[in-house]
């Protein structure tokens, strides 16, 4: 009998141990959990701040484009309007009624050129369209705008289900898309470009190529090696990839790839086409 | 002595542990129902907390009110009590098998699994007649094997878990809840009941007191545990 009660004992000892040591165990689990949870915690935060970060500082590089822009539009052309508007005006000579009409005319012109261009930057600055009526829309009224200057035609395609990402995003995609048209103006000497949106399993996918004198684009000069540099920047900002491909004579084509999988798609389908 | 003394008898002398533990199974059912979201996990969950219980009260008339022999009343109880522990393997396998990732253990759940199912209809059909020892004894070692092969899936989900992003609360996880309770049940009934039988064969007068700590309050705790799993209000697997 005594031999049983200590077995018995020695039993509720071993069981008594057991419970111990799962509880031990569980508490344990908590612990490293909550260890492992508070980094990750501090992971996540980091990994938004420097993101953060980063969009704040692409912001700023392209208000300083911007602003590069608007300041060499000033000066190239509202500038030489408006100083020959002045020359013209200036040089007015009231006794030859014929030629001061004439150089009235066209200071006129001049002025209503300078208010044109002037319209333009306006247009092109002003983001509200973006926020209003999403990308798409926005890059169809810069291509109407780029088409008025009537040195290259433009085709656009826009294919799959537009998805809507936010305004920020979408301002940074309709920048490089600008900037990609603004080198098409300036460097190319293009007759033709073309635009293609394709919204395919979540991705945007954009391309944008032209038919004009083409470049090594390893070997341009530092001013177009800081701008590719920027916009390839800006599409890693955005989660994706930039891509160029380009010879000399052969033009180039631009390639943007960017997720847009975390968006609702907010709207309709949007399958058009309205190039010419 | 009438029918209600009879039943107060009987629970006092098993220290309320069978009024204590079906009371929680019914908790849990009623949580169950009301509060969790409706899938196939959810559902065997409650039809093994709804066949425990009905057997539970079967146990407790039985050994209350009936004329039956203590033999016969024996024989319904293991024979229900292996009912039990096969759908209780089952639907932890069932629910392991959507949390686990580790496709070898998942692998190893299904032959033991299906080994359980094969000792189970045996046991049912031919009550191991076949075999020397009794009955008896083997009862109480298939319920030993069902706990035993309840551990090492347990233990599985916690490295798994602590190899993974912690992304949700340890404690909104309903999971962590339920596992938990089957480890601690599990744990503390193998040796209970490798040693149960040892202990009514000699007449060890705390007898029932072991029953209550290393059956009933165990038991009882899996039970709490699942029933705040069903609160976390969101699917049992996360």
């Amino acid at each position: 009998m005594q031999k049983n009660t200590n077995d018995i004992i020695i039993f509720l000892l071993v069981a008594s141990a057991l419970i111990l040591t799962m509880a031990v165990f569980i508490v344990m689990i908590l612990y490293v959990y909550r260890k492992k949870q508070i980094l990750f915690v501090r992971d996540i935060e980091q990994i938004k701040l420097n993101h953060e970060k980063t969009l704040v500082e692409t912001q700023l590089e392209m208000q300083e484009s911007t602003f590069r822009h608007i300041s060499r539009e000033i000066h190239d052309n509202i500038n030489l309007s408006l100083t020959l508007a002045k020359l013209q005006l200036n040089t007015l000579n009231w006794n030859n009624q014929t030629e001061s009409e004439q150089k009235l005319k066209t200071s006129i012109e001049l002025l209503g050129l300078s208010i044109k261009e002037l319209s333009a930057i306006s247009k092109g600055l002003n983001t509200d369209l973006i926020k209003q009526q999403g990308l798409v829309n926005a890059v169809r009224n810069e291509i109407r705008r780029i088409r008025q200057t009537g040195l290259f035609t433009i085709d656009t395609i826009v294919t799959g289900n537009t998805v809507y990402l936010d305004a920020e995003k979408e301002l940074i995609i309709f920048r490089m898309v600008q900037e990609a048209f603004n080198n098409i103006l300036k460097h190319a000497e293009a007759r033709h470009a073309e635009l293609s949106f394709n919204y395919t399993d979540g991705t945007l996918y954009i391309a944008i190529c032209d038919d004009g004198k083409g470049f090594e684009p390893h070997a341009g000069s530092g001013d177009t090696q800081a701008g590719l540099k920027n916009m390839t920047a800006r599409a890693k900002m955005l989660g994706g990839v930039m891509d160029i491909s380009s010879e000399p004579g052969q033009g180039t084509l631009l390639t943007f790839i960017i997720p847009c999988n975390e968006y609702a798609k907010r709207k309709h389908t949007d399958q058009s086409s309205d190039g010419r | 002595m009438s029918d209600f003394e009879k039943l107060i008898n009987f629970l006092a002398r098993e220290n309320y542990g069978n009024l204590f533990t079906p009371l929680c199974g019914l908790i849990a059912i009623v949580t169950g129902f009301l509060f969790v979201q409706k899938n196939k996990v959810t559902i065997f969950f409650l039809i093994y907390l709804i066949i425990d219980f009905i057997f539970s009260l079967c146990d407790t008339y039985l050994q209350t009110f009936s004329s039956f022999s203590k033999y016969q009343i024996f024989i319904f109880i293991t024979l229900t009590n292996t009912i039990i522990s096969l759908a209780e393997l089952l639907t932890y396998y069932y629910f392991f098998s959507k949390i686990i990732k580790n496709k070898s253990i998942l692998r190893v759940m299904k032959i033991l699994g299906f080994s359980f199912f094969l000792i189970t209809v045996l046991l049912e059909t031919t009550r191991f007649a076949f075999l020397t020892p009794r009955l008896i004894y083997i009862a109480d070692v298939v319920g030993a094997l069902e706990f035993l092969f309840l551990v090492p899936p347990s233990f599985v989900y916690f490295y798994e878990l602590l190899k993974n992003d912690p992304v949700v609360n340890l404690y909104q996880r309903p999971s962590f809840w339920i596992v938990t309770g089957i480890l601690f049940y599990s744990v503390i009934s193998i040796p209970y009941l490798l040693i149960d039988r040892f202990v009514y064969d000699n007449q060890y007068e705390h007898r029932y007191l072991l029953d209550l700590a290393f059956f009933y309050i165990p038991f009882s705790l899996n039970l709490i545990f699942l029933t705040r799993a069903f609160l976390c209000k969101k699917t049992l697997t996360i």
